[in-house]
């Protein structure tokens, strides 16, 4: 994002206001930034709505009933009518809790939702922040829900929020082991933590038991896949996914929550827009699982679909800065301001219908549309699981996590090593 | 379920494993297959059930045959129907049918004494209500106070023709009472419906 800030900000914004170079670097970056976060917010809040809305609509198809379909066409207008629903609750607070952490608590938990956001990738252009760690920075933020999902048990001094609480750290703290080796599995085999890295990787040619190599690339879109490649990253893929409902608090690991015999779990103590932050960070959180899953594990956005190639050179903002410097830089200065928006607003239009713009546009929009086909493919099966599978003991979570899936996930690593270290 | 095996532990584990996931494909199954049928729910307000034959619903009086001889209130086990009438017999109008439906026991004995089986039960089952007040439904045609005026001056226009007619009968013949009986009484006999 970085480069794309600066040549926007140097090339764009300076040859129309001039004046816009004075700007001290560090502002502009931080404005871009915030820009991108804002846009990630945006679609973290959009996909929570979204969810609720789909999580209750397939629940009702599953128990052969119709789910939410009063509120506009189709109950679309569902999520909003639940939101305004929140909105206006009286906030209550028990008269016991220890109110610094109570207040905290959500915020903390929406935050630690909200920052792998940052890092997820789309599409190959379309992130906000393409860190060399990007893997490692979303597996490391999402554990910061633990400490406010803790704090949130422990603050209104409720004991079904302390079960919550106390249940959800150890399955959290758990699963967290058999997540990361998995997701080693993926960078020993790609050799990157950069999440467009290895799905670059995903793209390469593939070789067929070292027999032959497949460089066509509408197979390599299916067959280029890290599951594909490696019995053990098909394996690790089960056991991330596993470890994702486990992180995810999802049936039929939700002991934290547990309705039935916590009441809540460790949000039974809030109301209103605190509540509302609990459950967006939970169907958030759903999203980030599956898109990371995807991106690690099914090609990301190399997918069924094929995407027309463009040399890896051409980028929009470079079209852009191009066709803003056709203007005569002088003329361009003495423009009043309604005409320097005219020549912003068409120099954007010719960067995206000619040349590479639109092939570039078609590019990224195949690539995000691969990506959220498989993502949401994957949040469909954890939606579907929960109303399959009843909930299981702490034990029996315990036992799954580190008895099973963690043996399996470090044979997976150890495969995984083999393979990188032999082939 | 986590199985124990003493003698053969590994093998055990494997099997558990393998449980684990072979149960976990047989409720998936059978949900994706739920996930696919056609939903049982009815869209209530907009698709009616259809209402077997013989429902006890919702009273339905045909005013124009009632001749308010009160037989149905008098079955009425839990006394919910409330008649008023004006006059006697042919000459009656019903001012007033209401059935207290907070009361009603829809046991269909009202229905059993009408002579002119006026009083019958229909399909309607929608009788929520938002207010106590609103259960008393009337059923009779409400009428407004130029009719039941009119209906006064009827009737005591034909009281007043009867007793005309009785005095004059008196004037004619008061000493011959007794061999025309018959031409005395020309007023209607009063109501009987049990006649």
């Amino acid at each position: 994002m970085e480069p794309f800030v600066e040549q926007f900000h140097t090339s764009v914004v300076g040859a129309l206001w001039p004046a816009a170079h004075a700007v001290p670097g560090w502002l502009v970056v931080c404005v871009g930034y915030s820009v991108g976060g804002a846009l990630c917010l945006a679609w973290m809040a959009l996909m929570a709505m979204a969810w609720t809305y789909g999580e209750r609509r397939i629940a009702g198809f599953i128990q052969v009933r119709l789910g939410p379909n009063r509120v506009g066409p189709m109950g679309l207008l569902q999520p909003l009518a639940d939101g305004i629903k929140l909105l206006t609750k009286e906030d209550v607070a028990p008269a016991a809790a220890f109110k610094i952490l109570y207040t905290l608590a959500p915020l903390l938990v929406f935050l630690g939702a909200f920052i792998p956001f940052v890092a997820l990738p789309f599409s190959g252009r379309l992130v906000v922040a393409n860190m060399e760690l990007g893997l490692y920075y979303v597996l490391a933020f999402e554990a910061i829900e633990v400490i406010g999902i803790l704090m949130a048990g422990w603050a209104p001094g409720s004991k079904w929020s302390l079960y919550g609480g106390m249940r959800l750290a150890a399955q959290l703290l758990s699963y967290e082991i058999p997540m990361g080796l998995c997701a080693l599995v993926i960078i020993v085999l790609s050799g990157s933590l950069n999440l467009a890295e290895i799905v670059r990787w995903q793209a390469g040619p593939v070789s067929l038991f070292g027999l032959t190599t497949i460089h066509n690339p509408v197979l390599t879109g299916v067959l280029g896949w890290a599951i594909f490649r490696s019995p053990a990253a098909l394996v690790a893929f089960v056991i991330f996914y596993v470890g994702g409902l486990a992180a995810a608090k999802r049936a039929p690991f939700d002991l934290p929550e547990a309705e039935s015999e916590l009441v809540a779990g460790y949000h039974t103590e809030y109301s209103g827009m605190r509540f509302a932050f609990f459950f967006m960070a939970e169907y958030a959180a759903m999203y980030v699982i599956c898109a990371l899953a995807a991106i690690l594990f099914l090609g990301g956005w190399h997918g069924p679909i094929p995407r027309p190639e463009v040399p890896a050179s051409a980028t929009l903002i470079g079209n852009w800065t191009t066709y803003v410097a056709h203007w005569n830089a002088a003329q361009l200065v003495a423009l009043p301001w309604w005409r320097k928006v005219g020549v912003f607003s068409m120099t954007l239009g010719s960067a995206l219908l000619q040349g590479s713009g639109p092939r570039i546009l078609l590019r990224e929009a195949i690539g995000t549309l691969n990506l959220l086909l498989k993502a949401f493919g994957l949040y469909f099966i954890m939606i579907w699981i929960r109303w399959t599978l009843p909930r299981i003991r702490i034990d029996q979570v315990m036992y799954l996590c580190l008895k099973v899936l963690l043996p399996f996930a470090l044979v997976c690593v150890l495969w995984a090593i083999l393979q990188a270290a032999l082939f | 379920m986590i199985r124990q095996n003493p003698k053969n532990p590994l093998r055990q584990y494997f099997a558990n494993i393998w449980s684990g996931i072979a149960t976990t494909y047989i409720g998936m199954r059978l949900t994706i297959r739920y996930f696919f049928s056609k939903p049982v729910t009815m869209r209530y307000p907009e698709v009616r059930p259809e209402i077997p034959k013989g429902h006890r619903g919702l009273h339905k009086l045909s005013e124009e045959h009632c001749m308010v001889c009160k037989a149905c209130s008098a079955a009425c086990p839990v006394e919910c129907i409330i008649i008023e009438s004006i006059g006697k017999g042919k000459d009656s109008m019903l001012t007033r049918f209401d059935i207290d439906y907070s009361r009603c026991l829809f046991c269909e004995l009202c229905t059993v004494p009408c002579p002119n089986a006026c009083i019958t039960m229909t399909e309607a089952y929608d009788l929520a209500s938002a207010s106590r007040e609103a259960c008393i439904l009337p059923l009779a045609r409400p009428k407004s106070e130029a009719e039941i005026a009119a209906h006064k001056a009827m009737l005591a226009q034909k009281e007043a023709e009867k007793k005309a007619k009785q005095e004059a009968a008196k004037k004619e013949t008061p000493p011959a009472t007794e061999p025309k009986p018959p031409p005395t009484n020309p007023a209607p006999p009063p109501a009987d419906p049990q006649a």
